[in-house]
């Protein structure tokens, strides 16, 4: 793969990372070694272990060990076979044909194949067993699936897209495969196999304890050599956040995905020798905090006092104050590490200094008709946030000193999650929501999901809950699969990304920071630039054996 | 069966018969309150990024279409039939489930409650004894610090000394994960991580349990059948423990066994602080999840085992005290 622009973005990223990673003394080691136990931390407890169905943090974390899927991206972002031996893309760009490696068997000794694979797939297509990432993006570009023999599976696209491989590896889509033999002709939302899981990967099942922890025990018949390293992998279970970290630094955790520690912690992780905070496999997340405009009602119906509230904002002040000055001050729905991320289109809104952003505030805001009243005040709004991480509903405080000189009052109003989901995505009771979006793999994994103006759909998280509807962007979204060239392409996302900063119907605040952290004993944690919750098939530790 | 214990029986009877009216009631209260609280558990358990089809079909699946009066019915006729239905989310009988996770709480509850009783008991005869002294002044602040700080808190401070100060205990959960401890050794594994958990727990109610206790046995102690005790020339410590706090216990047993329901309350935080895998975490995480059916099934379960400890209470007060009749 040529090196890309994207590409030198992501090695300077995982250099900031590196200088991130507090140093730490090394025992020269010759490689890998072999035998241990790690134990991955998480907050809350999976609804199951089937890699399809149940998706986030902590259902990923535990059941990535556990199953594979056809390709993955490596350490830079190119894509690496796991179940697929080799693929072949035809020459008019439309049909992936992949291999199957020989011999691979699932944990319970029957051949995997690709009928398997093919039925995996057709989960998702048919849906008696959808992967709902899957399925929003991907699924929709594809024209069929085939497993033409036991070894083959072709997968037949619409048109040509050449990001497809790229996406299609990308941990959030890449579709582990389950076990057929297992699912097929059962009831599958209530198949025992989702909590007491069947699958190929370097991990298999051992025990679940409720409430406490997961147990994996190495595949000893894993088909790449010499992986896993560990011997065992537990996933605990720890819902508090501040226990989560003692334990992290008492040595019984060793490794705390990005958002399950406070920032608050992140400068004395960095100082401590025994912990190494990084960015690694947090590439292609994407993760934009931004404020979600209700757009549909008072007072943000108005695209001018969309634009004023974006005068007023101050974004290195708000990093500086809720995120510790980990996070990055953005104008852009797209993340850095995403292709045809660009901060040179978009309308600025911010006019150089306080006083010239806060005068052309008042001025729109008197244009769109909202006068001060008596005390001053122009109107109150309230910023909807979910509960449960400590930086939530921060900016509220922060954004009502600065609004206040304005005239406009901004108070916070905390639910939990059902409660925020059921407001701003199920009735649109909200005026402004603290909301977090991930552009992913590819802009049009990661974009058009909330911004479409065909997914403004009542009970469907995430969704364009604003009640946004541009057929402009709606057309250079779909405008955007059909591109000939990568600058064709990226003229279309640079185009996007221009009205969305003059339409206003989100306003990007930071891109979250990426602090990964574990203990420093452990190695090649990450065998993915976006593994960071694929976090053992790789991972070994200094205190290992040289053979295993 | 003999005479003696017949009154008894029937004592226990009409006392489990008008529970039921109250477990219904409570119920009722449960049922409507989890569903004024905003959130749809169909678009939760279908997950980010489903589709509406998803959505649909998940409320069809778990009745959730189905009228709120009927879906009340509903569950009501199967608790009667002593069916609390299927998690939403983890797929599986809501007994089963809350079964599965009760020993772990019912540890961490006899543990601190025998605790706190033996402790704060033993400390409020000894600073009866001698009101004001020294020693009176020292536990009494001592209980009025357990009495007012918060138990997360509390926990806080214990794991911050004893693990991450002193390295003596582990921070949380049940058991050493990279230990293949059986047997007297995951015996002792687990006692170990139940010492801070406890100890967190103990203190409001050891504090409590003190508190009642010494007020009680200072008035007791100034009865006159104690003086008569006295000018017969019994010990001191007979006096205190086979006399005054024998008497003194009828009230505190019975706010004791009040304030079980507390003690659930309080297993909701230092089972999240400690991660400790019982059902007051079970019953936070079933409220985030708006698991309509785990979360009724544990309010049924834990409302039937308060009436039982309130009723065990009634029947340990008229064990110490004779007086108290079954009527």
């Amino acid at each position: 793969m040529r090196p890309t622009h994207h590409l030198r973005r992501l090695l300077a990223a995982a250099g900031l990372a590196a200088a991130m990673a507090t140093a730490t003394p090394v025992m020269a080691q010759d490689g890998p070694r072999f035998g241990g136990t790690f134990v991955a931390a998480i907050a809350g407890e999976p609804g199951g272990l089937n890699p399809v169905l149940f998706q986030g943090a902590e259902p990923q974390i535990a059941a990535a060990p556990m199953f594979d899927p056809l390709i993955q991206l490596d350490m830079v972002g190119n894509p690496r076979g796991v179940l697929a031996e080799s693929w072949t893309v035809s020459d008019d760009r439309t049909t992936v044909t992949f291999t199957l490696r020989e011999g691979v068997r699932w944990h319970d000794g029957k051949p995997l194949t690709s009928a398997d694979v093919l039925w995996t797939f057709m989960g998702t297509r048919d849906g008696y067993m959808p992967h709902p990432r899957y399925r929003s993006t991907l699924d929709v570009l594809v024209d069929r699936y085939e497993a033409p023999d036991p070894r083959s599976f072709t997968i037949t696209l619409k048109q040509p897209y050449a990001p497809f491989l790229r996406v299609f590896a990308a941990a959030n889509y890449a579709m582990p495969i389950v076990p057929k033999h297992v699912y097929e002709g059962t009831d599958i939302p209530n198949n025992p196999a989702h909590w007491a899981p069947v699958g190929s990967g370097p991990f298999k099942f051992r025990e679940w304890v409720r409430g406490s922890h997961i147990e994996l025990v190495r595949n000893e018949d894993y088909f790449i050599p010499d992986q896993p390293r560990v011997d065992s992998v537990f996933i605990r279970i720890m819902p508090d956040e501040t226990a989560r970290l003692l334990a992290l630094r008492q040595g019984e955790v060793d490794y705390l995905y990005y958002y399950a520690v406070a920032y608050s912690a992140i400068p004395a992780l960095q100082a401590d020798p025994a912990i190494t905070v990084t960015s690694d496999g947090a590439g292609l997340q994407g993760l934009v905090q931004l404020l979600a405009l209700n757009i549909a009602q008072p007072p943000f119906d108005d695209v001018r006092v969309r634009r004023a509230l974006a005068h007023l904002i101050d974004r290195e002040l708000i990093n500086r104050l809720v995120y510790f000055g980990l996070a990055r001050p953005t104008v852009s729905n797209i993340g850095i590490t995403t292709p045809f991320w660009t901060e040179e289109v978009q309308q600025r809104h911010d006019l150089g200094s306080a006083e010239a952003n806060l005068a052309e505030a008042e001025r729109l805001l008197d244009e769109a008709g909202h006068v001060r009243g008596a005390d001053g005040n122009r109107f109150t709004v309230s910023l909807m946030h979910m509960t449960g991480r400590p930086y939530a509903g921060k900016i509220a405080e922060i954004l009502d000193e600065s609004l206040r000189r304005a005239g406009i009052r901004m108070t916070a109003t905390p639910l939990d999650r059902p409660a925020f989901i059921e407001k701003t995505h199920g009735t649109w009771e909200f005026t402004v929501a603290e909301q977090q979006f991930s552009s992913g793999a590819h802009p049009y994994v990661g974009i058009p999901r909330y911004l479409l103006s065909s997914q403004h759909i009542s009970g469907t998280y995430p969704s364009n809950s604003m009640g946004y509807a541009n057929p402009e962007l709606d057309a250079l979204f779909a405008a955007s699969v059909q591109a000939g060239s990568d600058a064709e392409e990226a003229e279309i996302w640079a185009r996007v990304q221009r009205i969305l900063s003059d339409d206003l119907p989100v306003i990007p605040i930071v891109e979250m920071p990426y602090t990964n952290v574990h203990r420093s004993e452990w190695r090649d944690v990450f065998s993915s630039v976006d593994g960071v919750f694929d976090v053992t098939r790789t991972v070994w530790s200094v205190n290992g054996r040289p053979t295993r | 069966m003999s005479g003696s214990s017949l009154p008894i029986v029937l004592y226990v009877l009409r006392r489990l018969v008008q529970a039921v009216p109250l477990v219904v009631g409570i119920v009722t209260i449960n049922f409507i309150l989890i569903r004024l609280a905003p959130g749809d558990p169909a678009t939760l358990l279908a997950g980010e990024f489903a589709d509406r089809a998803t959505v649909d079909r998940l409320r069809e699946e778990f009745g959730l279409n189905e009228p709120l009066w009927v879906q009340y019915a509903t569950y009501l006729w199967k608790v009667a039939s002593l069916d609390l239905g299927h998690s939403y989310r983890f797929r599986a009988p809501v007994t089963e489930i809350v079964l599965g996770r009760l020993p772990n709480t019912l540890l961490l509850l006899v543990v601190s409650f025998g605790l706190s009783m033996v402790l704060g008991i033993l400390l409020a005869a000894l600073s009866a004894r001698r009101p004001n002294s020294a020693f009176d002044n020292t536990a009494s602040t001592i209980a009025m610090l357990g009495y007012c700080l918060p138990m997360f808190w509390l926990g806080m401070m214990l794991i911050l000394v004893f693990s991450s100060l002193l390295g003596w205990l582990p921070t949380g959960g049940m058991y050493s994960l990279r230990g293949n401890a059986t047997g007297m050794a995951l015996v002792a594994d687990i006692a170990r991580h139940l010492i801070l958990p406890a100890t967190a727990y103990a203190a409001y109610f050891m504090a409590m349990a003190y508190r009642l206790t010494r007020a009680k046995l200072i008035e007791t102690l100034r009865e006159d059948y104690i003086r008569t005790a006295r000018m017969k020339g019994l010990s001191e410590r007979r006096v205190l423990f086979g006399h005054a706090l024998r008497n003194a216990m009828v009230p505190v047993i019975a706010v004791m066994g009040l304030d079980f329901g507390v003690m659930i309350g309080g297993a909701v935080v230092v089972e999240t602080v400690f991660s400790w895998p019982g059902v007051g975490r079970l019953m936070y995480e079933s409220i985030l999840s708006r698991d309509y059916p785990l979360l009724l099934g544990i309010f049924v379960i834990v409302s039937f085992g308060v009436i039982v400890v309130n009723l065990l209470a009634d029947l340990v007060a008229a064990l110490v005290d004779p007086r108290i009749a079954y009527d």
